[in-house]
């Protein structure tokens, strides 16, 4: 599920791909992220349509949970990473604590971690060139 | 010349002797009784001739035969005084006294046909010399020897003298008076000391030879004074003489007729009493009465008597001697007897030999006998059954300790054999294990299952060689041990089965327990975890408006206290799949109570427990139920549902039963044998009855100590 968002086509700000299996995450992560400086061009709720979705929207970052019903986060990280065309900023994201993954994080070729409870526009900025 | 043909020669040299005197007598001119002399003197010598032969052709090894052969050639040289001419009738008188020399020789080497001592050779050598040159010493001086008027001329007349003659003749006649005395003086003292047996040998000899001599005696002197009836007597006298022979050669023969009967001894003796019979017979045969038999015993190294009494050997004395008797250099038996019997040599080694055979069968028809018996014994005392068999599987012999296992009737038993009488897969086994027990001499041991009148039983059979060609067989019935054996073999592979089980039932009890711990984890995760995780931006973002857009924000924490408190029920929830609070603390009954009210279908509870279970239990019926109602749920398409608890011969009895579409299948799925896995665990049984279209019951019996 790719939805092409309507807001800000060109704003300046960086545009941003959500994905998680949650509804209720999306949602709340959208209304978050855009109040604090993003614009949020779609959102996706498995591993394959987020593959696609970054390819068709071509976002600056993508905010990756890392369980995800059909692949984990850290595949669809690698995935990403050898995109054409130029690959999205990744940064993972799961309720779980980044030390439960170990070196997993490192070496998927993210930019960084941001634990669920400690989202913001600015913790995602600070991970950011 | 070979022993036929000098038999032979024997027989014609005496027919042509016979024939010449014959002639002699025939043509005589001076004999008067011709008819008489013919007859008598033919006879006289062809009869000691003839007795001779078969004498010698009987025992080869007397001499007897030899000299009454001699005696009639000698005999018939008397004929030659019958003839008419000078000098041939002077020759025949020279030698006409040379037979009775040959017969003292007969007589006092009789019946041995050996003289026995040096004054007897000597004796008889003067016999013979006094015969021989006797009479030509007195035919040197008398004109007419034979007192017959046409008798021919004295040819050896040198010295014709009366007187002289006289002296010549008075002295032989003295002399021959003197030498026959001494002869029937020696053969009366041998008579008197003979024992028995030796008598029986001698008196016939004796006593037509003394008849004789005392007749020709008394034809002598009567002779002198009536020549008539001194004649008639010395026809009597020569009849005795023709008798002579004939009784040597029954002395002697009768010997060899009781070398004929020594072949009874192996037939006549019975087996129970060998030893008192065998003497028995051996004094009939030997004709001593005072025989004596005594018995080598092996193992006590002595002799016993016939009644098994112990017996030392006498030292041979004038009148008794030994003769030991044995068969391959060992001692078998020593004949005591008397001293006479050496006069039948032969009869006493055929004797001697026949009697060791006969010991010697004794012996061992004893020991057999010994060996049958103690293998009898050891039958006896046996507790199974036995056969003694043959290399043909024969059966020689049995012990029926068990008579209803023996393989056939105990009447027909011993006309059959193994091959006819058992199955022919077991006959083959026991012939080939007889086969080996034959060639090893080893015990072989064989099993086989038979068919008895009780049944198809299990049966080991042992062999071993009892003989040359015969081996015993000991059968036992195996067939409780073979029963037992196969019981423990069961057990042991129940008990691995079991243990095989107990670890598959534990692998899979840590599996569903990781499952379940896997589950747990995704359910707070995806669960109240996200919904916190929510509630946390929300506020965050709530927080971040309430100044410059209170009425968002308001709208934000609406939002969040709903999700608040769906988080808190989803903990709830995932606490109550855990373990249900309610069980731990009210038991089992008020927690099968709160399961089936959350039930999508109604559910009728039956609980009749007489206070709680142990904890352990209650937790297996409570997830037995929860399991069942989450199938229900799940597949039955049920339409209600019963629940029944209680207890039943100390177990506990949980049982689920719906009037669903039924068609469950326990092995497959993880919920039903981990619910299984569960009910075992603490011994207990958990069946599930699901056959399509007539719902499903699932029924668990734990056992409560």
């Amino acid at each position: 599920m790719a939805t092409k968002s309507d807001v800000c086509e060109d704003s300046g700000m960086p545009r941003i791909l959500i994905v998680d299996d949650h509804p209720s995450f999306r949602s709340t992560a959208r209304v978050l992220l855009q109040a604090e400086g993003f614009e949020v061009v779609g959102e996706a709720e498995d591993g394959d349509s987020a593959v696609k979705a970054a390819q068709e929207l071509r976002p600056d970052v993508v905010l990756l949970d890392v369980q995800l019903p059909d692949f984990d986060g850290f595949e669809v990280a690698r995935r990403l990473a050898r995109m054409n065309g130029g690959s999205p900023a990744v940064i993972l994201t799961s309720s779980r604590d980044a030390a439960d993954f170990g070196p997993l994080v490192e070496q998927s070729g993210a930019r960084g971690f941001v634990p669920k409870a400690e989202l913001s526009g600015p913790a995602l900025a600070a991970l950011l060139p | 010349m070979k022993p036929g043909r000098l038999w032979l020669a024997y027989w014609v040299a005496a027919l042509v002797v016979g024939a010449i005197g014959m002639v002699l007598v025939l043509t005589s001119n001076h004999e008067d009784r011709t008819v008489p002399t013919l007859v008598l003197g033919l006879l006289l010598g062809w009869s000691f001739i003839a007795s001779g032969l078969v004498a010698r052709a009987r025992s080869p090894e007397n001499p007897t035969g030899r000299l009454m052969v001699a005696f009639g050639f000698v005999w018939f040289l008397g004929a030659l005084i019958e003839s008419n001419r000078s000098l041939v009738f002077t020759l025949g008188a020279a030698l006409s006294s040379l037979f009775a020399a040959v017969f003292v020789h007969l007589l006092l080497a009789y019946p041995t046909g050996r003289l026995t001592s040096r004054v007897e050779r000597r004796f008889v050598a003067f016999v013979y010399v006094l015969a021989a040159l006797g009479p030509t010493a007195f035919l040197l001086v008398e004109r007419n020897p034979q007192g017959c008027g046409k008798c021919p001329d004295n040819a050896f007349l040198a010295f014709p003298s009366h007187a002289a003659a006289d002296v010549v003749g008075g002295v032989l006649t003295v002399l021959a008076a003197t030498l026959l005395v001494t002869v029937i003086a020696v053969l009366v003292r041998r008579w008197r000391r003979a024992t028995p047996a030796a008598r029986r040998v001698l008196a016939p000899v004796y006593v037509s030879g003394l008849g004789a001599s005392i007749l020709l005696i008394a034809s002598a002197l009567s002779g002198i004074v009536f020549e008539r009836l001194g004649s008639a007597i010395g026809w009597v006298a020569l009849f005795g003489f023709v008798c002579i022979p004939v009784f040597f050669l029954l002395g002697l023969l009768r010997a060899n007729l009781a070398r004929a009967s020594v072949a009874r001894l192996l037939v006549d003796v019975p087996e129970e009493r060998p030893l008192a019979e065998t003497q028995d017979v051996l004094r009939r045969i030997l004709r001593d009465p005072s025989l004596e038999l005594a018995y080598w015993v092996p193992d006590r190294r002595r002799y016993v008597d016939a009644h098994w009494r112990p017996y030392e050997l006498p030292e041979p004395t004038v009148t008794r001697t030994v003769t030991p008797i044995q068969i391959d250099g060992r001692p078998v038996a020593a004949l005591v007897h008397d001293v006479a019997l050496h006069n039948e040599q032969l009869l006493l080694t055929d004797t001697a030999a026949a009697v060791g055979l006969r010991l010697e069968q004794a012996r061992r028809l004893h020991e057999l006998h010994s060996s049958e018996e103690r293998m009898r014994a050891l039958l006896d005392a046996m507790p199974d059954n036995m056969y003694r068999v043959d290399r043909a599987g024969r059966y020689l012999d049995y012990s029926a300790k068990i008579p209803e296992d023996l393989v056939l009737p105990p009447d027909d038993l011993l006309r059959s054999s193994i091959p006819e009488a058992v199955q022919g897969h077991v006959a083959a086994i026991l012939m080939d294990g007889i086969r080996r027990a034959l060639a090893s001499g080893d015990v072989v041991t064989v099993e086989y299952g038979i068919q008895r009148r009780r049944g198809l039983r299990d049966v080991e059979s042992r062999i071993v060689r009892s003989g040359e060609d015969e081996v015993v067989i000991i059968v036992r019935d195996i067939t409780e041990r073979k029963q037992a054996e196969a019981e423990l073999e069961r057990l042991q592979g129940e008990l691995r089965d079991r243990l095989v089980e107990l670890q598959a039932s534990r692998a899979r009890i840590v599996e569903a327990g990781d499952a379940e711990r896997r589950r747990l984890e995704r359910n707070l995760h995806d669960g109240a975890q996200q919904r916190l995780v929510s509630l946390s931006l929300t506020l965050r973002l709530a927080k971040a408006r309430i100044h410059e857009n209170p009425d968002a924000a308001q709208e934000l924490l609406n939002g969040a206290a709903e999700e608040l408190a769906h988080a808190l029920e989803e903990l709830r929830e995932l606490a109550r799949g855990i373990h249900p609070a309610v069980l731990t603390e009210r038991g089992l009954e008020p927690a099968l109570e709160a399961l089936v009210l959350r039930a999508p279908v109604p559910v009728a509870v039956d609980t009749a427990l007489d206070g709680r279970l142990p904890p352990p239990v209650e937790a297996a019926a409570f997830y037995v139920v929860s399991e069942a109602l989450a199938n229900v749920a799940k597949y039955a398409e049920a339409s209600s549902v019963e629940v029944r608890v209680g207890r039943a011969d100390g177990y506990a009895v949980v049982e689920v039963a719906d009037d669903g579409v039924g068609g469950a299948d326990p092995t497959r799925g993880s919920g039903l044998r981990g619910l299984a896995d569960r009910v075992e665990s603490l011994q207990g049984r958990l069946e599930v009855d699901s056959r399509p279209g007539e719902g499903t019951r699932v029924r668990a019996e734990i056992p409560v100590a």
